[in-house]
């Protein structure tokens, strides 16, 4: 494919538009991040493309190159496009993408339903996609699958907001993808709601995933699981806050990841805990295994609480593969390679383990270390 | 059957002698006790027969059926027969139980030329272990080891020995946490197991698991090396006076 260089001229035109406002590497969540290098590719941006005929079973929403090409919606879920604007956001990064695509706008009230979303860019080219969920009286499944080839550049932004009694769960698949991913969730969470996260990253060249959530309303729940493998040079940033803003609130965070030679991962997790908001739970776990001993991994979960009636657990470990399991299985006739596939397997599956991840647990994830020692 | 010479052990990583010219040879159909205080070494004998690359052979070699297996793996020595009942097993979480022991299993069939158990003939083969042993089935539907209490990994090491049917096993302190009904039913289990082509060393503190399993040969262990052996006899003596009798009674 011929390179448009108006095209590519564009991009650095937008690029410099919102660069004020991007974060840079003086922000701690962007130190290890190369912001310079995302942009420092040449892209290709989308051309408008008419509506894609349905080509899907099931309920799903589309997003290729800059737009919302096809969908399909169960009962009970509307759907309304804003055009281009840059809402008031102190991420340059977002304003970014919010001026680059339409805004799909989703209201769900009365539905329980699974609904696919298919977030493509293609090949060379730069896309950004912007959506909100609005969900009432709902429980909904995202399964969402990212779709970024050879020297594609995905930004997406997506908000969540989490209404009477609703149930929303949103599991994100970032297999294989040779491109980069940029992504921004923000979710806001209501009283008695729940909101459910699973991000799986498996073997994808270059991801970041920000997920932001406000617990707004008591009784409410927020769940973050990730699990991320890494090939040799592969780099995988998860970037959390969960804001306990009302008493009598609840939230999981618990990210995996194991990686090979000179892959990077960073996990910089954050909890707040507003003055006012008493009984709060909060859980934050990070493991991660290093295959080899010159993986990087950077590892940050952080409590901030103004309350005091808080239990809150924190943790993080980084270590190679539990020798002392590797022995206890082999010294009962399991071969090495097997034995270590085995602790491996139960490592990642543990990012399952909450009845409402269950469904999406992988059966043969692993095998993709096969080709490579492990 | 087994056969220790003159073993020193090291830690990797450390200079320091853990094993000082360890010597000992467990006859076919023959169950050995080795006791000795904190520290002596025995957890890091049963290691290091059982294959744990945390601890390096610095002279001496160890014999199974003749051959020289210093240098195999924690796989391999257990394939030729060899069993080790951990003193703390570990838990490891997300294995399944059952699917663990079947894989075992069947990783032994298949070395000794055997058929292979599929998951359904091998419940059965599981459910008669389990009753045996008194174990409860829904150990079997557990994660290996984890959350269990200090017993239920003790008897958990035990449905694996019974599964596996070593020609040599080794309990490193199995009775220590058991409960006298638990012991008692682990002694029987064991009793069952032993036959003339097999032998047990068994690791212990405690003269009491000796009452259930009568040992062939007392082995008193200090420092990394045998000091005394005799007959069970022996083993009522220390419970009686103590080790720090016999250290003075040495020199
Ligand atoms: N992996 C190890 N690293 C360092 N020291 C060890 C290690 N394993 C054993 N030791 C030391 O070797 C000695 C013997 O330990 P152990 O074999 O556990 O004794 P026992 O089982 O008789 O109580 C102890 O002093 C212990 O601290
Ligand atoms: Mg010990």
């Amino acid at each position: 494919m011929m390179m448009d260089q108006t095209k590519e001229h564009a991009l650095t035109d937008i690029v410099k538009k919102f660069e004020s406002a991007f974060p840079n590497r003086k922000d701690e969540d962007w130190v290890n991040y190369d912001l310079d290098a995302v942009f420092h590719g040449t892209y290709q941006l989308p051309q408008y493309v008419e509506d894609e005929p349905s080509k899907r079973d099931g309920f799903y929403l589309h997003f290729k190159h800059n737009q919302l090409v096809s969908y399909h919606l169960p009962d009970g879920a509307s759907l309304s496009k804003k055009d281009k604007h840059v809402a008031a956001s102190s991420n340059g990064l977002i304003q970014m993408i919010q001026q680059s695509a339409e805004t799909i706008q989703l209201d769900i009230s009365n539905c329980e339903s699974t609904i696919h979303i298919i977030q493509e860019a293609t090949e060379n080219t730069f896309a950004c996609h912007c959506f909100n969920i609005v969900a009432h009286e709902s429980t909904v499944t995202f399964n969402r699958t990212f779709i970024a080839p050879k020297n594609a550049l995905l930004f997406s932004y997506c908000t969540v907001s989490v209404n009477n009694q609703s149930n929303v769960i949103i599991h994100d698949q970032n297999q294989k993808n040779d491109g980069k991913i940029l992504e921004f969730s923000k979710a806001w969470v209501q009283a008695d709601c729940h909101f459910y996260g699973l991000n799986q990253s498996f073997f994808s060249t270059h991801s970041r995933f920000d997920t932001e959530v406000f617990i707004e309303g008591e009784s409410a729940t927020a769940r973050l699981h990730g699990i991320g493998l890494n090939h040799p040079k592969q780099e995988l940033f998860y970037n959390t806050h969960v804001h306990h803003n009302v008493a009598n609130t609840e939230s999981h965070q618990l990210f995996k990841s194991v990686n090979q030679d000179d892959a990077l991962f960073e996990y910089n997790g954050k909890v707040s805990v507003k003055k006012h908001a008493q009984n709060i739970e909060s859980y934050q776990l990070n493991q991660n295994i290093v295959l080899d001993e010159v993986a990087t991994v950077y590892s940050r979960p952080q409590l901030f609480i103004d309350a005091d009636d808080v239990s809150c657990t924190h943790g993080s470990t980084t270590g190679d593969l539990n020798q002392e399991a590797l022995f206890y299985l082999m010294s009962r006739g399991l071969g090495e390679e097997e034995s270590k596939r085995m602790i491996l397997h139960a490592f990642i599956l543990e990012a399952f383990n909450h009845p409402q991840f269950e469904p999406f647990k992988p059966t043969s994830v692993l095998f993709d270390f096969d080709e490579q020692k492990v | 059957m087994l056969e220790i010479n003159d073993l020193y052990v090291k830690c990797a990583d450390e200079d320091l002698d853990i094993l000082k010219g360890f010597s000992l040879t467990l006859e076919k159909g023959k169950v050995h006790a080795i006791m000795g205080p904190n520290g002596s070494g025995k957890s890091t004998l049963s290691k290091v027969i059982a294959g744990d690359e945390n601890y390096e052979i610095t002279s001496g070699n160890i014999r199974f059926n003749g051959e020289d297996i210093s240098d195999y793996d924690a796989t391999k020595r257990s394939l030729l027969g060899l069993f080790l009942a951990f003193q703390y097993p570990v838990e490891i979480p997300g294995v399944n139980n059952a699917e663990f022991l079947r894989m075992a299993y069947n990783s032994r069939q298949k070395h000794n030329g055997l058929p292979e158990a599929d998951p359904l003939a091998f419940q059965d083969i599981l459910l008669k272990k389990t009753n045996e042993l008194n174990i409860p089935e829904e150990f079997l539907d557990r994660d290996l080891n984890s959350g269990f209490s200090g017993g239920e990994k003790k008897r958990n090491e035990i449905l694996q020995l019974a599964v596996l049917e070593p020609s040599v096993a080794i309990l490193d302190e199995t009775d220590s946490g058991l409960d006298i009904d638990a012991l008692k039913q682990v002694s029987e289990a064991i009793n069952q197991l032993k036959n003339e082509n097999n032998s047990f060393l068994i690791i212990t503190h405690y003269q009491r698991i000796l009452n259930y399993i009568e040992p062939d040969v007392v082995h008193i262990m200090m420092d990394g090396k045998i000091v005394e052996s005799g007959p069970k006899e022996l083993a009522i003596e220390l419970d009686q006076k103590g080790y720090d009798h016999l250290v003075k009674l040495k020199s």
